[in-house]
């Protein structure tokens, strides 16, 4: 194990597969209480685009994610009150946008090419100690800001109707959560892929759901199967030498069903 | 609050037009209609979620709404508590990075105590049966320390019995904490008896206000353009 762990690239897969996932775990919860989960993916594909666009003009891959995915933030958040068309439709037209657009302009770019299949699929090995340095001053920022919010943030997500009336500014708490999760899904999608993040949102809020009696534990439990499954996840990609990313995500969902079968056991 | 010819839109339908209309101190107004009648955008007016189309509603300084929506669009997906749920209602009185303390956990058990669920603080609301989870809605309404109580269709889906202890408790809430109330219901029967006021919304962006007292089988009938019968047994108030 300490071998394993010895080799540098692993360290920094760790640490950034540690932070990414456990910060997308934490922010899977409100994703599910709010019922926007096919947001995070749409999202996901958008920070996808932004790389795919910074690598095909020249720019920041990190800087592109991030602008990109913060302006659909605003859009989505912006398209809250449109009726003409439904909001599911709406963010899948925007999934299937950028998914198209980013597989262009990878084509059309040697380089991005090369990279391309990393969008998808992630690729933690490659992690540097900057881009780990970017994701944790990031998280340190957007769990402050959730730490002082927290009351208002879950007020809001679960019954935001009635924050309303309590003269909470629920619409500013809900872009504030918007702009969170869009920040991190365009830095750990940078890092970590669309698949790796739409995972790590989605599947450790499930267990937590499943698992927790409290709403309170259901965070702690969600962060932690995350960082039990990215460590597994890690190990057993390099042990079997396969795919670092798709491996973690298998391990989510391994240990998702297990979680599944031992609660239905439970509860016969 | 005063409505001075208010119109009130729902999307791009007027839902209730030019409304002219008062709701005074410790009033208890039901206001009445059938599915689609704007009953809730009239709520949102109240509370100030929307502005008018045209004209004016003029709130009163201080008014401190404790809103119960209908518990049917509460999610039940996730294990929060009742503790957890009436305790929401303090984050808006406290500040952000100030923890709760123990005053806001005695206002909470204040709250259940009233509503009558104090023993069902640690139990999961999507456990509750309907009339224990309105009552939840009553308390954490009652946590946000109102002097103006909306409810917005409390006693749907309930049984005869949990249906009066509801109306009972809104009723002892309004004559003892001398709380202003705005009762909506799709059910006449259900709020003739408990409130001093009507707000009848029609459709069609039509509405009538009729005080208790001039409650007559006639005008009901005019109202809602069906002959209605208007019969007081044992005291109490029955349409038919």
């Amino acid at each position: 194990m300490i071998d394993i762990f010895g080799e540098q690239f692993m360290v920094t897969a760790l640490v950034a597969g540690l932070i990414a996932g456990a910060v997308c775990a934490y922010l899977g919860v409100f994703v599910i209480l709010k019922r926007i989960v096919f947001m995070g993916i749409a999202l996901a594909e958008v920070a996808a685009l932004g790389v795919a666009l910074g690598l095909f003009a020249g720019l920041d891959p990190f800087s592109c994610a991030f602008v990109s995915t913060l302006t659909a933030v605003a859009i989505f958040w912006l398209a809250q009150t449109e009726r003409s068309v439904s909001r599911e439709s709406f963010i899948g037209f925007v999934y299937v946008f950028c998914a198209a657009l980013a597989v262009i302009l990878i084509a059309k770019n040697p380089m991005a090419e090369a990279m391309g299949v990393n969008l998808t699929s992630g690729s933690l090995l490659y992690t540097t100690w900057h881009d780990i340095e970017v994701l944790g001053a990031s998280v340190i920022i957007i769990i402050s800001v959730h730490l002082a919010l927290f009351r208002k943030l879950i007020f809001v997500s679960f019954d935001k109707e009635t924050a309303f009336t309590a003269r909470i500014r629920a619409d500013a708490i809900d872009l504030i959560l918007y702009i969170t999760i869009g920040v991190t899904i365009s830095l750990a999608t940078k890092i970590c892929g669309v698949l790796f993040v739409f995972a790590s949102l989605l599947i450790p809020a499930m267990v937590g759901l499943v698992v927790a009696r409290r709403v309170r534990t259901i965070f702690i439990i969600a962060c932690s199967a995350s960082c039990l499954c990215v460590t597994a996840g890690l190990i057993f990609s390099y042990l079997w030498d396969l795919p670092t990313n798709p491996m973690i995500v298998v391990i989510y969902g391994v240990f998702f069903a297990i979680v599944l079968a031992v609660n239905y056991l439970r509860k016969r | 609050m005063e409505f001075k010819g208010a119109s009130l839109c729902y999307g791009r339908r007027t839902v209730v037009g030019n409304l002219n209309f008062d709701i005074h101190d410790n009033d208890f107004l039901g206001v009445v209609g059938p599915n689609g009648s704007g009953k809730t955008t009239f709520l949102r007016a109240v509370m100030g979620l929307i502005k008018p189309k045209s004209g004016k509603v003029i709130t009163a300084p201080g008014l401190r709404f404790g809103y119960c929506m209908q518990r049917q669009f509460i999610d039940t997906l996730f294990p929060f508590t009742v503790f957890d749920i009436v305790m929401m209602a303090r984050a808006s009185v406290k500040g952000s990075f100030r923890p709760t303390d123990e005053s806001d956990r005695r206002k909470v058990f204040e709250s259940l105590e009233i509503a009558g669920i104090p023993e069902l603080a640690s139990s999961a609301f999507r456990d509750l049966s309907g009339g224990q989870k309105q009552r939840v809605l009553i308390a954490r309404a009652l946590s946000f320390e109102p002097n103006f109580l909306i409810l917005d269709e409390p006693t749907t889906d309930l049984d005869v019995k949990g249906e009066r202890e509801i109306l009972k408790l809104i009723s002892s809430l309004h004559s003892e904490k001398a709380l202003t109330v705005v009762l909506v219901s799709h059910e006449l029967n259900e709020v003739i008896n408990f409130s001093d006021k009507f707000l009848f919304l029609t459709g069609q962006g039509r509405w009538w206000t009729i005080s208790k007292e001039d409650l007559s089988a006639s005008i009901l009938s005019d109202i809602f353009g069906v002959k209605m019968d208007l019969k007081k047994i044992d005291g109490k108030y029955v349409t038919a």
